[in-house]
């Protein structure tokens, strides 16, 4: 309720009782001590700075970046070249669920992954396949719905093919006209379960096909950036 | 006088039966309440015993940014109430029909916000809402886990989980949707023009795993699982000697044949509460003609465009995928449509349909084949034996008027197509009700009128009979119904009450009765038959009642003397009845938390000042707020007629003394009545210097709200003649004397009339003079 309604109201002339006086405080503290809730308080009667940081939600995030400022043309030491040897391999890992000391509860989860996919030209040719795959891969368990280039119709990064060539996982990459290295921007989510405590959280890479004819290009995750958001209370 | 009394209210009154009730008193004993009234109107008992005059009601909520004394203005008259707490307690939901609206209390804005409403309103859910006075049962809103149920009593039952309104469940039904699959050309030629063979499975809709040839998928995609194949009997195996002798054996050992069979599908939607429509007709089917299990392939050697040639195939590049199409979105709130599907009809000996798992992730657990409500299309590549969930089959929901969660289900009765169904949903799908599963318990085929938990199971009323509704057996499959009363049934479905210690409490053709923990049925209003003589019959649908927790109270309000709406709330406390006439309720209902608040859906009166003193909307009961003043009230104590211990004799002046608590600057009205007169013989109102019955001792007054001020040390001005230094405490009992005379009367009786400030009751002691002389001696 709004406003929690008196049992009594004395009226001029009534007798003046200390219980009644108590009644009307009791309804008043009971709504204070314990019931709380979006009835009690107007639409706008409170400001995020009028609250504790934790007292509505208690956030559990962590972010992390590496290479967050690639350039396009080079390989940066810190960018991530994918080997070629089919397995899937951490491009960026992070620790989530100890902030503040404080140990996630256990719950729902969205994991955000966001990164550029580049892939070397070298050969001069102006459109190739690098037969990179991407997925998110939590406590060493890939989840495959995110695994790129899987032919899921929400899956944007469909497998490639033509009449000549196979259809193989991972885009086709096709020279923009300014350099040798192409860049895609690549961005992968997803919401799980996970249980209380502390856990790894991957973006991982791995090229798909080994042997690429005659031109072993090579594929790199550049400006990789990995976002994991409690959605608990 | 013989028969019955009548009281200044032209109303019959009578305790136990249809004699009016005569009482012997001791002389000189306090007479509490319960020992000598018939009557009690507008008081409340107190936990030490005494009675008080009761308070309020007060405006639920009042309009923002004005005279916080203006009560909210609701769109109509209201017509229903109800309050739930979802969440675990997180959040607190009330509503009420208002007019042709459903509406949702949101007190961070202090206002309501419209649910349901007519064209326009701006509603979650514009749809019509009845509004009118015919007699009715109000609004139901019944709170299940996860939401709230409302029953309008026209049109469709709605759910309301919090944030999302919808209708409840499907009235609809989907259309069939339509297959496509092969059907066999009357030739297939090969590429040199050459007509090889009549097609088989071939055109339309064609696609199976069979590479290279016209029907072929691409290898992506694997193979189609559908259709029923054999391999080949028999096969003969050749000495493996050369290269193609070897190929040969293979060919044997996985070749064979698709048989001829064929598939049909049906619909079903789902909606955003997770209830199911029920299922479509099922289409026409899709067929697959008997083919060989081949692939075109390369000879060992040679150019692609020399000697390809048909050659035995893996048994599954036969198998086909199918699409089904024309598949219905549902309406408004659906979120997925559930694709069924036989088995191989021709095959599989099994001709029921089963829910195709989608084919992406999720698999069997996924709520719906398709998790959309707009694709019209799905390709079905599921093998049979994915076929593993039954799918349930819903009736359509056309509209019920009642409910109640009873054993995990919503149990809905009172259908509009038969008042006499009763029918349990799914547990957890509050608008999915299962063919063959409903219930009619009445045989003799009367409307049910009322629903109600109870230990012995769900109690079933009908207008004339009572039956209990009890599970099978421990398995969970089914229900019995069994009579418990086959002449005792409800008149109000909104009667119904339970008491704390399990009683259940109803209405009935013009009586209460009550069902104990154990099932025995008792009428227990007697002491207000006489009253209930006057029950509007036709308005009796309509009563509304709840169970005050916080004062042990069953109150009831209902329609007398006609009227057309519910004027009159009769008290039943466990052992007696009493009265209040502060609001006119449509509605009623107890909140469900802790507070327990006694809400009203109704018409309350104010005095003085506006100029439309009947404003409609929500109370709270026995509650005030300071500025809004109900309209002057009483609270009355009415004695039965009373005679003294022994009556061979007639009386005559008598004094009486009250006790009451000390209330306020105010005094009680008495009235007296004498030999079964309706009139009063004398009266002691306020300003009777001898006998003023004020409420409080004049002798040592309490300090007075509005008149005394705190710890003053005064004996002047207006606070004379209180006592010095004021300080707070609790109110004291005291008593007053009255002489009343009323000579040579046979039985008298007392009305005690309060101000309209209120006042406090204990009892009251009466003590005579005997006249002994021969004048006075009765004829």
């Amino acid at each position: 309720m709004s406003i929690p309604l008196p049992k009594w109201c004395p009226a001029s002339g009534d007798s003046i009782d200390p219980d009644d006086w108590n009644d009307n405080f009791r309804i008043l503290h009971s709504e204070m001590a314990g019931r709380l809730n979006e009835h009690n308080h107007q639409a706008s009667g409170f400001d995020r700075t009028d609250l504790e940081t934790s007292a509505v939600y208690r956030p559990t995030t962590t972010y992390v970046e590496d290479d967050s400022t690639p350039t396009q043309f080079t390989t940066s030491a810190d960018t991530y070249a994918t080997p070629r040897d089919g397995a899937w391999h951490s491009a960026l890992l992070a620790t989530f669920g100890d902030v503040s000391g404080e140990e996630f509860p256990g719950g729902l989860v969205w994991v955000i992954a966001s990164f550029q996919a580049s892939f070397d030209l070298a050969g001069g040719e102006s459109r190739a396949q690098d037969h990179q795959q991407f997925a998110l891969r939590i406590d060493g368990v890939l989840i495959p719905e995110t695994i790129t280039g899987s032919g899921e119709p929400d899956n944007d990064l469909v497998p490639t093919g033509d009449d000549n060539n196979p259809p193989f996982p991972g885009p086709t990459v096709q020279d923009d006209g300014v350099g040798v290295h192409t860049i895609e921007a690549v961005a992968l989510d997803w919401l799980v379960t996970i249980d209380p405590g502390v856990h790894t959280v991957e973006i991982v890479a791995r090229r798909a096909v080994l042997n690429l004819g005659s031109i072993p290009n090579d594929g790199y995750v550049k400006n990789r950036e990995l976002i994991i958001l409690a959605l608990v209370n | 006088m013989p028969g019955q009394s009548r009281d200044n209210q032209g109303r019959f009154r009578a305790k136990g039966g249809p004699e009016p009730l005569l009482i012997r008193y001791e002389q000189a004993t306090l007479l509490a309440p319960a020992d000598i009234a018939a009557r009690v109107e507008n008081m409340q008992p107190e936990p030490e015993g005494s009675l008080r005059s009761i308070v309020g009601p007060a405006p639920w909520l009042c309009t923002r940014g004005e005279d916080p004394g203006t009560p909210y203005v609701y769109p109509g008259d209201m017509h229903g109430i109800g309050h739930a707490v979802l969440g675990g307690g997180q959040q607190e939901l009330l509503l009420a029909h208002s007019g042709t609206r459903i509406i949702s209390y949101r007190g961070w804005s202090r206002d309501f916000v419209t649910l349901i409403g007519p064209v326009g309103s701006f509603a979650q859910v514009e749809a019509p809402i009845p509004d009118d006075d015919r007699p009715r049962i109000p609004t139901q809103f019944v709170a299940v886990p996860g939401g709230v149920v409302i029953l309008p009593q026209e049109g469709r039952p709605y759910f309301f989980d919090g944030t999302t309104v919808g209708t409840l469940g499907y009235a609809e039904t989907p259309g069939p949707p339509r297959g496509a699959g092969p059907s066999s050309s009357r030739s297939q030629m090969i590429s040199d023009g050459t007509i090889l063979e009549a097609g088989i499975n071939d055109t339309g809709y064609a696609h199976d795993g069979q590479y290279y040839s016209e029907t072929a998928m691409h290898p992506t995609f694997g193979t189609g699982r559908l259709g029923t194949v054999e391999r080949f009997p028999g096969g003969v195996f050749t000495d493996p000697s050369t290269a193609d002798k070897r190929k040969a054996n293979d060919v044997n050992a996985v070749s064979g044949q698709l048989l001829a069979g064929q598939y049909r599908a049906a619909v079903q939607w789902i909606d955003q509460f997770g209830n199911l429509s029920p299922v479509s007709g099922r289409s026409e089917p899709i067929r697959f003609a008997q083919q060989q299990a081949r692939v075109i392939g390369p000879p060992e050697t040679g150019a692609v465009d020399a000697a390809w040639a048909w050659d035995g195939g893996r048994l599954e590049l036969v198998r086909k995928q199918v699409l089904w199409t024309g598949i219905n979105p549902g309406p408004e709130g659906t979120i997925g449509r559930i694709l069924l599907r036989t088995k191989d009809e021709l095959n599989s000996g099994d001709a029921l349909l089963y829910e195709i798992p989608p084919n992406a992730a999720d698999g069997a657990s996924a709520f719906a084949t398709i998790n959309d409500n707009e694709t019209d299309l799905y390709p079905d590549n599921a093998a049979d034996a994915w076929l593993i969930r039954d799918p349930v089959y819903p009736v359509p929901v056309t509209g019920f008027a009642l409910g109640i969660v009873w054993d995990g289900r919503l149990w809905a009765a009172r259908w509009v197509d038969s008042v006499g169904r009763l029918h349990p949903s799914m547990p957890g799908r509050w608008g999915t009700f299962l063919r063959d599963e409903d219930i009619y318990p009445d045989a003799a085929g009367q409307g049910i009128t009322g629903l109600a938990r109870h230990p012995l199971g769900l109690i079933v009323f009908t207008e004339g009979g009572t039956f209990a509704v009890t599970r099978a057996d421990d398995s969970g499959g089914g229900y019995v119904t069994s009579a418990v009363h086959t002449g005792v049934g409800c008149s109000a479905p909104g009667s119904i009450a339970t008491m704390s210690d399990g009683t259940v409490i109803w209405l009935s053709r013009g009586a209460f009765y009550s069902m104990d923990p154990e099932g025995a049925i008792t009428r227990i209003s007697g002491q207000i038959d006489g009253l209930l003589r006057f029950i509007t019959a036709g308005r009796q649908l309509s009563a509304v009642a709840h169970f005050d927790p916080n004062v042990n109270e069953y109150r009831c309000w209902l329609s007398l003397n006609g009227e057309t709406f519910n004027g009159d709330c009769v008290i039943w406390d466990g052992g007696g009845w009493r009265r209040r006439s502060d609001v006119i309720a449509a509605a009623t209902c107890i909140t469900a938390d802790a507070r327990g608040l006694a809400l009203v859906a109704g018409v309350a009166t104010e005095t003085g000042g506006l100029s439309r003193p009947e404003v409609t909307g929500i109370w709270q009961l026995d509650h005030q707020i300071p500025n809004w003043t109900p309209f002057g009230r009483s609270g009355v104590i009415e004695t039965a007629w009373l005679t003294p211990m022994g009556s061979d004799s007639r009386r005559t002046g008598m004094r009486i003394a009250v006790w009451m608590r000390e209330y306020g600057n105010a005094a009680v009205t008495i009235a007296v009545y004498r030999d079964w007169r309706t009139t009063a013989d004398m009266e002691i109102r306020s300003g009777n210097t001898d006998n003023e019955m004020l409420t409080y001792p004049n002798d040592n007054p309490p300090p007075m709200w509005g008149i005394s001020v705190y710890d003053e040390d005064t004996t002047t001005g207006p606070s004379e003649r209180l006592s010095v230094p004021n300080v707070f405490r609790r109110r004291r009992p005291y008593w007053r004397r009255a002489s009343i005379y009323v000579p040579s009367c046979e039985v008298f009786k007392i009305r005690l009339a309060g101000p309209t400030a209120g006042w406090m009751f204990f009892g009251i002691e009466i003590t005579e003079d005997q006249k002994t002389g021969d004048s006075r001696m009765p004829p």
